[in-house]
């Protein structure tokens, strides 16, 4: 298995499967991707992704809500582990200190 | 092969796109998303293991394929002969495409270089797709249409006995204008390339004819003379490499000299015409920015403005790449002859044939062996082997095997070249066989798809055996062996085979019917020369006095070649007329030929003098003007374009024109002065001698041209040089096929009795004798090739008919071809199945049956 870290698109899909909560699915994640996150990416890209997101335990998954307009086959349906939420949760704190770290000054004068 | 939930989204989002932007984008963004998912392995081969080291196994795999054909050396033999043998006449065919592909390459911008070709109409009646088109063209397209960047014009034909000094060179060459070099990459050795023949009266000559004309001494400025068109100024020579180009010259005139050659009557108008233009050619460099469709535009508007409302109305230009000319559409007057593509088209298909044989053999023997291998299948697949690698192992069997085999095949391809070559069939070739990278590169791969094709079925079959069945017990395997298409592909190689020996048996048939045909005249011991400046008269009184010159007579052309020219004939009843050929000839061909007068008389000396003329036809001839006694046209007027011409006598019936035409109307023309051949017959007894009296003879009359001269009985044995060419070929080819397909029997043979060892040794115990053991083993192939036989003879008589319609005389499929078929193909049968049956004769019963 490789390294556990979180990608920065990982991380975008993480949040997604989690606000999608109990639909989130291929091709409603990749709406929200589009529409939320200005990410237009292929359908194979947020399988890979999942997939990645799969092997390093953030996401499990059922099959469930087969529609006439899939032909009939059924979702494949992700929602976050625990690890997940863990994971989640250690890179938004990592950036808020990372924000609360920055000296004032710093962006002060540098958008001015 | 994705799994559900991707598969669903796919759907999804192909309904989603269908609505809103159409069938055709959302159909096509389905299929690029699906292969675009293929080649990320982790999305559908979740379950499967993670790749292993691939190269470890591929190395495994070359090793145990080596191994199993050093072992089965017997079928690896048979398999390698045959792919070799087969693929060694493929490569020579991609050898041959190849290098015609070749030609035109090495202008600067051949893309851009373009030929103007034309399909005529003459008074509304369609004259062919020709390479020809209007001289005045190229300057009409230069001065009207924007988008050109230089044109040339070059006229064929220029062909002539070329003299400078006291040397005399028989030569062929074109007149082009300034711009040729500036459109074709040709380089000179000597002299300036920006003005060479931009002059009137200048030319270019090749390397060769510079040689053979000046030796070393140096040809720029000299003036040589061109036959009767005058004296011409040298300002360049070409150099010396070879040029894979379809135009080939000895000398290029300068297109400037025509309108003065015109004037004085040496050449016919053509500069200037837009109505005729048999000799010409226009070739056009297009700008970079044009486009040929514009241009092709242009050109419908000049035909039409040319040519509606006259004779030539519906003639049309074409435009035609220049790197398409020389191996491309069968076009008349061409610059020279180039190869119509139908000739490779055929020799390819021939080719592929024969791959087929031997790729068949390799998928039988290696199914039928599949016993041999059915335990290391069973053990590789016990540890773990997916199908797929069980699957690529045996492909990489193949593909080894073709390889070894493409080794051989070129090695054979070096023997096969030189003597291919010789068939006039194939003289378009200046093949020199040089492994260029391209050739490499195409070799290796067509080897690569011969081993995966070849590979294919017998892979998918043994991949597909369940290991438990093997390791368990042999039932399984057992019944595998009753697999029928196996017999349905020796079916195939046999109709093949068939094929292929008929039609060599047929065309060797029809080849030695010409040779043997009674023309209706006598051309044995004649030698006819070709008249050049010695005048005929004098040429038949100096020798008629030898005893060794039975008689002499005079004739415009030679009889029973080719085609003749004809002229329209008619009664003065007559409304509508005849198509005559006409021969001219004076009053002693009758007799030299031996041709038969069945009413009428010869023509005399005494016609000569006369202001008329007379004509003798031919028995055809006076039943198609009208006559149904060929004593009654004797004396009889007929109209040749106007004018009243007496028949004087009638020839019994002969083939005037080659056997592939039935005999037509015919006539033959009195006329002494427009003899071109002297038709001399000889006693024979000492050919090569009075050969040689004839030429000293001709030296005396015509010291500046050679004697040039042929036997008649060889002249029309050439003219049948196709059919000879036809018959090599497909000799060839029944050979090679007949040869594949015997050794892959072979190779079944003995794995038949092999196998069917222990049944014989039970056999003969139960007192069956030598025929009928025999009988019991090879009936299988008995009725394989009994099942051939129906299929193919018939096969075969409707492809020869093809070629045999175009015959007049013609001979027919009997039984001097089938019984030699039957007979060479059950004779090859026999022989291939006889060493695996006499092994299985000789073993004694006692050995066979016991180790059980």
């Amino acid at each position: 298995m490789k390294g556990t870290h979180l990608g920065e698109f990982e991380e975008l899909t993480l949040l997604t499967v989690a606000m999608l909560y109990d639909n989130s699915y291929g091709v409603a994640i990749q709406r929200e991707l589009a529409e939320r996150c200005g990410r237009k990416v292929t359908i194979s890209t947020v399988h890979a992704t999942l997939q990645r997101l799969h092997q390093k335990g953030y996401v499990e998954s059922r099959y469930d809500g087969a529609t006439a307009e899939r032909g009939g086959r059924r979702k494949h349906l992700f929602r976050v582990t625990k690890n997940g939420e863990v994971a989640l949760s250690k890179a938004k704190e990592l950036r808020e200190n990372l924000w609360q770290a920055i000296p004032k000054p710093a962006f002060g004068w540098k958008s001015k | 092969m994705l799994y559900e939930g991707i598969s669903g989204d796919l759907m999804e989002i192909y309904q989603y796109k269908r609505e809103r932007k159409g069938k055709g984008a959302a159909l096509y963004s389905l299929l690029s998303t699906a292969a675009a998912m293929l080649l990320k392995p982790n999305l559908h081969n979740r379950n499967r293991y993670p790749r292993s080291n691939n190269i470890t196994m591929v190395k495994n795999y070359i090793k145990v394929a080596l191994r199993n054909l050093a072992r089965h050396r017997a079928f690896t033999i048979i398999n390698i002969t045959g792919l070799a043998f087969s693929i060694s006449v493929c490569l020579l065919v991609i050898t041959i495409i190849v290098d015609l592909k070749s030609y035109d390459k090495h202008h600067a911008d051949s893309d851009r270089l373009y030929r103007v070709i034309s399909t005529t109409y003459w008074k509304g009646d369609y004259d062919g797709h020709s390479a020809v088109a209007p001289l005045p063209l190229a300057a009409h397209l230069q001065e009207n249409f924007s988008g050109i960047e230089a044109t040339t014009r070059i006229r064929r034909r220029l062909h002539a006995d070329v003299t400078y000094e006291k040397t005399l060179r028989p030569s062929r060459g074109i007149f082009a204008d300034g711009n040729f070099f500036k459109l074709f990459n040709f380089k000179l050795q000597a002299g300036n390339i920006s003005n060479a023949i931009t002059e009137p009266f200048t030319v270019v000559i090749s390397s060769q004819m510079k040689k053979d004309l000046f030796a070393d001494q140096d040809a720029i400025g000299e003036t040589i003379n061109i036959g009767e068109l005058g004296e011409f100024r040298i300002t360049g020579v070409l150099s010396p490499a070879q040029y894979k180009s379809h135009l080939k010259f000895d000398m290029l005139a300068s297109v400037a000299s025509m309108p003065l050659l015109e004037n004085d009557g040496k050449t016919p108008n053509e500069v200037e015409n837009w109505n005729a233009f048999n000799n010409g050619f226009v070739y056009v460099k297009l700008s970079e920015s044009s486009v040929l469709s514009s241009l092709q535009n242009y050109l419908n508007e000049v035909s039409s403005e040319k040519y509606d409302g006259n004779n030539m109305a519906g003639t049309t230009f074409r435009l035609q790449s220049v790197s398409d000319i020389y191996l491309g559409e069968q076009l008349s007057n061409q610059v020279v002859s180039t190869v119509p593509i139908q000739v490779v088209y055929t020799l390819a298909i021939l080719a592929f044939l024969i791959l087929i044989t031997a790729a068949f053999n390799y998928t039988n023997l290696s199914t039928a062996r599949a016993l041999s291998r059915a335990k290391e299948i069973g053990i590789r697949k016990t540890t773990g082997a997916f199908r797929h690698q069980i699957f690529w192992q045996f492909i990489t069997e193949s593909i080894v095997v073709a390889l070894i085999s493409l080794l051989l095949a070129v090695g054979i391809l070096q023997l096969l070249i030189p003597s291919l070559l010789q068939l006039d069939l194939l003289s378009f070739l200046a093949l020199n066989f040089q492994p260029s990278p391209l050739l490499i590169f195409l070799f290796l791969l067509f080897a690569l798809v011969t081993g995966l094709v070849a590979g294919f079925f017998p892979s998918l079959y043994l991949s597909s055996f369940s290991a438990i069945a093997i390791l368990g017990n042999n039932t399984t395997t057992q019944r595998s062996f009753r697999w029928n298409w196996r017999k349905g592909l020796v079916i195939i190689q046999f109709i093949f085979s068939i094929v292929f020996i008929t039609s060599a048996l047929l065309t060797h048939k029809q080849f030695s019917h010409f040779l043997k045909y009674d023309y209706g005249f006598n051309h044995d011991n004649i030698v006819n020369v070709k008249l050049k400046d010695a005048p005929y008269e004098l040429f038949r009184t100096s020798i008629i006095g030898n005893s060794d010159v039975v008689s002499v007579s005079g004739s415009a052309f030679i009889h029973g070649l080719d085609g003749s020219d004809g002229t329209r004939v008619k009664t003065p009843e007559m409304e509508n007329t005849v198509r005559v050929s006409y021969l001219v000839v004076d009053e002693h061909y009758l007799e030299t030929m031996d041709i038969k007068l069945v009413a009428g008389s010869n023509f005399s000396q005494e016609m000569a003098q006369s202001a008329n003329s007379f004509i003798i036809l031919n028995e055809t001839a006076t039943g198609a003007l009208g006559w149904d006694n060929p004593a009654e046209a004797v004396g009889q007027p007929v109209e040749i374009n106007g004018e009243v011409i007496q028949i004087i006598g009638v020839v019994k019936d002969f083939n005037f024109q080659n056997l592939f035409a039935p005999i037509r109307s015919m006539m033959l023309y009195y006329s002494p002065e427009n003899i071109g051949y002297a038709n001399v017959k000889i006693s024979g007894s000492d050919p090569s001698g009075t050969v040689a009296y004839l030429e000293q003879a001709w030296s005396k009359l015509d010291p500046d041209h050679i004697f040039e001269f042929s036997f008649y009985e060889q002249q029309i044995r050439q003219s049948y040089g196709l059919i000879a060419d036809l018959k090599v070929v497909t000799g060839f080819f029944s050979i090679l096929a007949a040869a594949i397909s015997g050794l892959g029997l072979f190779g079944m043979s003995i794995f038949i009795t092999e196998r069917k060892t222990k049944e014989i040794g039970v056999r003969k115990i139960l007192g069956a004798n030598t025929g009928q053991l025999f009988l019991s083993i090879s009936r299988g192939t008995l009725i394989i090739l009994l099942i051939a036989m129906v299929i193919a003879l018939p096969l075969a008589i409707l492809i020869n008919s093809l070629w045999l319609n175009e015959i007049a005389y013609k001979v027919s499929v009997d039984a001097s071809i089938i019984v030699p078929t039957i007979l060479i193909m059950a004779g090859l049968a026999m022989l291939a199945m006889s060493k695996g049956v006499l092994n299985a004769l000789r073993t004694n019963p006692v050995d066979s049956l016991r180790d059980e």
